[in-house]
C-alpha cells in the first residue's frame, strides 16, 4: 500500500516537472544578484559548467532541508564542471546573512529580494525549485518542489548533463 | 481493474491539482486569483476592489504595482501572478488574503 502511495505521489510531481530534450530547451535567463558579500553573482559568470540554480527562503522549511543535499552535489561535482548557485527570496539579505553564519554554504547564495529573477525572468511557481541548466546555457530541467538530490536517478541526471557537454 | 481505475483517477486529480493561488468568492461568483477571465476582470478591477485590497495589504509596494499589472491590465498572466504569490513569504499571503475578506470576499485555499 505505501509502495502504491508512493508510486502515485511520485507520478504526480513529476506532472510539475519538467524535462526538456536538447533540440526543445530555451536559454536560461542571465541575471546579476548580489551575494552576502556585496558580490555580483552572474550566470554567464559560470558559461560553459552544467549549473543547478535553486531557488529558496529562510521561511521555507523544505528548502532548508534541501541544502545540505546541494552541498553534498557541490562537494561531489564541483571538480567535474558543476556549479551551484542558491537564490534566496528573502526580503531582507540580513535574514540570510544571519542564517548563512550559522550554517555556512559553499556556493554562491545571492537573494532576489525584489523578485526580478524570480518572477520576472524564471516565473517561478513555488520554492523550493531547481533548474538544471546545460553547458550550453539552456535549461534542461525545471523541477518544483522538494527534490531528492542525493538519489541515483538524481544524480545521473547532472552525470548526463556533465557528459553532455565533455562530448561536444 | 477496479484499484487501476482508482488509481488513475486518483492520478489526474493529483495532476490537476498544480500550482496555483487562492479562490476569491463574491455573490456566488468564484475564481481564482489571477485567472485571466474577463469576468473576474469585472469583479475585483473594474469595481476597484483590487486597488483597495492591495493598498490594505502588507507587502512591498513594487509587488503591488506588479499585481495590479498582472491581474488587471493587458498583460494579465496567470503564470505571473502564480510566481508573484508564490515569491510573498507566509506572513504577506495571510496579509494579502486577510485583505480580501475585509473587502467582504470570501477567500479559499487550494489544498491538494
Amino acid at each position: 500500500m505505501r509502495l502504491f502511495a508512493t508510486t502515485i505521489i511520485m507520478l504526480a510531481l513529476a506532472v510539475f516537472s519538467a524535462s526538456a530534450s536538447a533540440a526543445e530547451r530555451i536559454p536560461a535567463a542571465d541575471f546579476a544578484l548580489q551575494d552576502m558579500s556585496g558580490k555580483t553573482v552572474r550566470l554567464s559568470d559560470f558559461s560553459g559548467k552544467v549549473v543547478l540554480l535553486n531557488f529558496w527562503a529562510t521561511w521555507c522549511r523544505e528548502c532548508v532541508d534541501e541544502l545540505p543535499e546541494l552541498e553534498s552535489l557541490h562537494l561531489k561535482f564541483k571538480d567535474k564542471g558543476l556549479a551551484v548557485i542558491a537564490i534566496s527570496i528573502d526580503r531582507k539579505a540580513a535574514t540570510v546573512a544571519d542564517y548563512l553564519l550559522k550554517k555556512p554554504l559553499p556556493f554562491p547564495v545571492p537573494v532576489d529580494s525584489r523578485g526580478e529573477v524570480f518572477i520576472k525572468s524564471y516565473t517561478v511557481f513555488g520554492v523550493p525549485a531547481t533548474f538544471l541548466i546545460a553547458r550550453d546555457g539552456t535549461i534542461a530541467d525545471r523541477l518544483l518542489g522538494r527534490q531528492s538530490m542525493t538519489s541515483g536517478s538524481f544524480m545521473r541526471r547532472i552525470e548526463n548533463l556533465l557528459e553532455e557537454g565533455a562530448k561536444r | 481493474m477496479n484499484r487501476l481505475l482508482l488509481a488513475s483517477a486518483f492520478m489526474v486529480m493529483l495532476a490537476s491539482c498544480g500550482p496555483s493561488t487562492f479562490i476569491v468568492s463574491r455573490d456566488s461568483s468564484s475564481y481564482y486569483f489571477g485567472s485571466e477571465s474577463q469576468s473576474l476582470k469585472r469583479m475585483i478591477c473594474d469595481t476597484g476592489d483590487l486597488e483597495r485590497v492591495l493598498r490594505d495589504a502588507e507587502i512591498p509596494e513594487h509587488l503591488k504595482s506588479d499585481f495590479n499589472e498582472y491581474v488587471c491590465t493587458e498583460k494579465r498572466s496567470r503564470e505571473k501572478v502564480i510566481a508573484l504569490y508564490a515569491f510573498l513569504s507566509p506572513e504577506e499571503k495571510r496579509s494579502l488574503k486577510r485583505a480580501f475578506s475585509m473587502r467582504g470576499y470570501m477567500v479559499n485555499h487550494v489544498a491538494c
